[in-house]
């Protein structure tokens, strides 16, 4: 290699080492450095300020015999599952019949309004369905006017308290999802539309038979960043109901929470941790195979 | 295609019914942050009769230094994520060098880390580095985290750019940072508008974080001051309602000024999978 082209060279990754320096050099310590840190801790007894006890695997058997955590394991199922279906049926229902309107003024009208819920800060719609669900809160006031009188009561405190947070944002179409699906929709070629209807295709049918076939893509990419959303899910509990009443809305973040900066058991939080870290990339590599298998259907 | 009249007149009805149910809790924010609890108990759905904006003034006194944190924290997270993450995504873009597809596999491979698990590390870490109840152990982090994402978003909308746009630069010997500012940048202006708004969402929204490492009144974010109805803000329904509208209103003009930026940001087909 002559010199002026290794000089060249060198220049080239002096550059790329410039680029990159500042993103990796925040995520080496604070990404990295933490994720590595967690795995090591949960082969440890530690209280986060004296020194730390090498006890092996002794938090992973904990955690199995451990009620608390089964019961978050099962709640965490309900959440994964009622948020799929949940951000699936409603955001492609909802970008379907914003393709309905024929109106475009409308129709971007529309869509505007199921951005706004993007932008308000989820504290603020999470203390506001705290309001709606407190006991003088409207949901009470709703069904008191109703005379369902009998029914009204303190919804977060009560053993439907892990429902009743599934249930914030009603209807959910919430932005992001309904956006990615109704791209999709558009760009579905209108003369695919036209021969279904010359073949007499009835409307359910065809949503089934074309539409929902021709953004598997969009479907798949909403149920990923989904489950790994869900799988975190903690912060609006955190808010509500800290895990409670009892362990009816613990979830295994909300339990590796309470047990690192409640117990201060840092090595078992970190312990619980590493299994939903290891069980999102079970589903993400899943997810990547099958979405590799069949990119044909573009 | 044009949708038949039925569906177009049934859609629009069912349309109007989850508008409606979308944004009913908003509405009931607004309206009821102008009154006060006797108008708030003689009715929750009516819009306010005779509006006080009292009930404004009291939630600003005790917000006004929380909305001034979370206002420094945001600008910081939005202003390095973008800068990180549009630096990394030309490098990813432009060059070749050794280990680049497992530096990229190592940068994606963050998405899959659920953040609550960093969540005690990262504290260790910030007390060694004493930088717990600071504004900016608000920042780094949560700069890192958005950075992820960003970084493959703008390196996507790149590759999807014709290389002789870039090529031209070159040929008129510019170098790389006359390049990323007078080529890169004004190209992707649609990305990273979508990449600075939903980093944006995202430091205002950060909670936990700085509930673990910056909970102290001087540095708290207002997320975490109005939570739970704390005492100042305890007074009327309307004081509570009116500090909720005040925190929502930095993102919702932020938002109004990039609105169709970002919504064809979002449906360009460059946040796809």
């Amino acid at each position: 290699m002559n010199p002026e082209k290794k000089k060249r060279l060198r220049r080239k990754y002096i550059t790329v080492f410039l680029l990159l320096a500042p993103l990796f050099s925040i995520l080496l310590v604070f990404k990295y450095y933490s994720f590595f840190y967690s795995l090591f801790m949960s082969l440890f007894n530690w209280n986060g300020l004296g020194k730390a006890k090498y006890i092996g695997l002794d938090n992973y058997r904990n955690m199995f015999a451990d009620a608390a955590f089964r019961v978050s394991m099962k709640n965490l199922l309900t959440v994964v599952l009622f948020n799929c279906a949940k951000m699936l049926a409603m955001s492609f229902l909802a970008a379907e019949l914003v393709l309905n309107v024929r109106n475009r003024k409308l129709q971007s009208f529309f869509k505007y309004i199921f951005i706004i819920p993007i932008v308000i800060p989820n504290m603020v719609h999470t203390l506001l369905w705290q309001w709606i669900y407190d006991y003088k809160g409207l949901l009470n006031m709703i069904l008191e006017a109703g005379h369902l009188g009998q029914y009204a009561k303190p919804w977060l405190a009560s053993e439907n308290a892990l429902w009743a947070i599934l249930m914030i944002g009603v209807p959910w179409i919430a932005g992001i999802p309904f956006l990615v699906m109704l791209s999709g929709l558009q760009n579905i070629s209108g003369s695919l539309y036209e021969t279904a209807q010359l073949d007499g295709c009835p409307y359910l049918k065809r949503l089934w038979k074309i539409d929902l076939p021709l953004i598997v893509g969009q479907v798949k990419y909403i149920l990923i960043t989904t489950i790994i959303a869900s799988m975190q899910f903690f912060e609006p509990i955190q808010v509500l109901t800290n895990g409670g009443p009892g362990t009816a809305t613990l979830t295994p973040a909300m339990y590796m929470y309470q047990q690192a900066f409640g117990y201060y058991k840092f090595g078992y939080s970190a312990a619980i941790g590493t299994i939903i870290f290891v069980l999102v990339m079970i589903i993400t590599v899943i997810n990547l195979r099958v979405l590799n298998k069949d990119v044909s259907i573009d | 295609m044009k949708a038949s009249k039925t569906a177009n007149v049934i859609s629009i009805l069912i349309l109007i019914l989850v508008a409606f149910i979308t944004l009913l809790p908003l509405y009931i924010m607004v309206m009821n942050s102008f009154k006060t609890d006797m108008q708030y108990y003689n009715s929750i759905m009516s819009p306010p009769l005779r509006p006080t904006l009292d009930t404004y003034r009291a939630a600003w006194d005790y917000v006004a230094p929380f909305m001034f944190n979370s206002l420094l924290v945001t600008v910081g997270v939005t202003v390095l994520s973008l800068i990180c993450s549009t630096l990394a995504a030309f490098a990813f873009y432009k060059y070749d060098f050794p280990g680049k597809e497992f530096l990229f596999a190592a940068l994606l491979a963050l998405m899959m880390v659920p953040g609550f698990m960093t969540l005690a590390p990262q504290f260790v870490i910030a007390k060694k580095l004493k930088l717990l109840n600071t504004i900016i152990i608000q920042i780094l982090p949560l700069t890192g985290a958005t950075s992820v994402l960003s970084t493959f978003l703008i390196r996507t909308y790149l590759e999807g750019l014709p290389k002789s746009l870039f090529e031209a630069a070159e040929v008129e010997g510019a170098n790389v940072f006359q390049t990323l500012g007078l080529v890169v940048v004004p190209l992707c202006t649609p990305i990273l508008t979508v990449v600075m708004i939903n980093n944006a969402v995202q430091a205002w929204n950060n909670y936990i974080w700085p509930l673990v490492a910056a909970n102290v009144e001087s540095v708290r974010p207002v997320v975490i001051a109005i939570k739970n109805s704390p005492a100042p803000l305890y007074i009327t329904y309307g004081t509570k309602f009116a500090s909720y509208v005040i925190t929502s209103i930095p993102l919702l003009i932020l938002f109004g000024f990039n609105t169709r930026a970002f919504v064809e940001g979002m449906t360009s087909g460059a946040v796809k999978a």
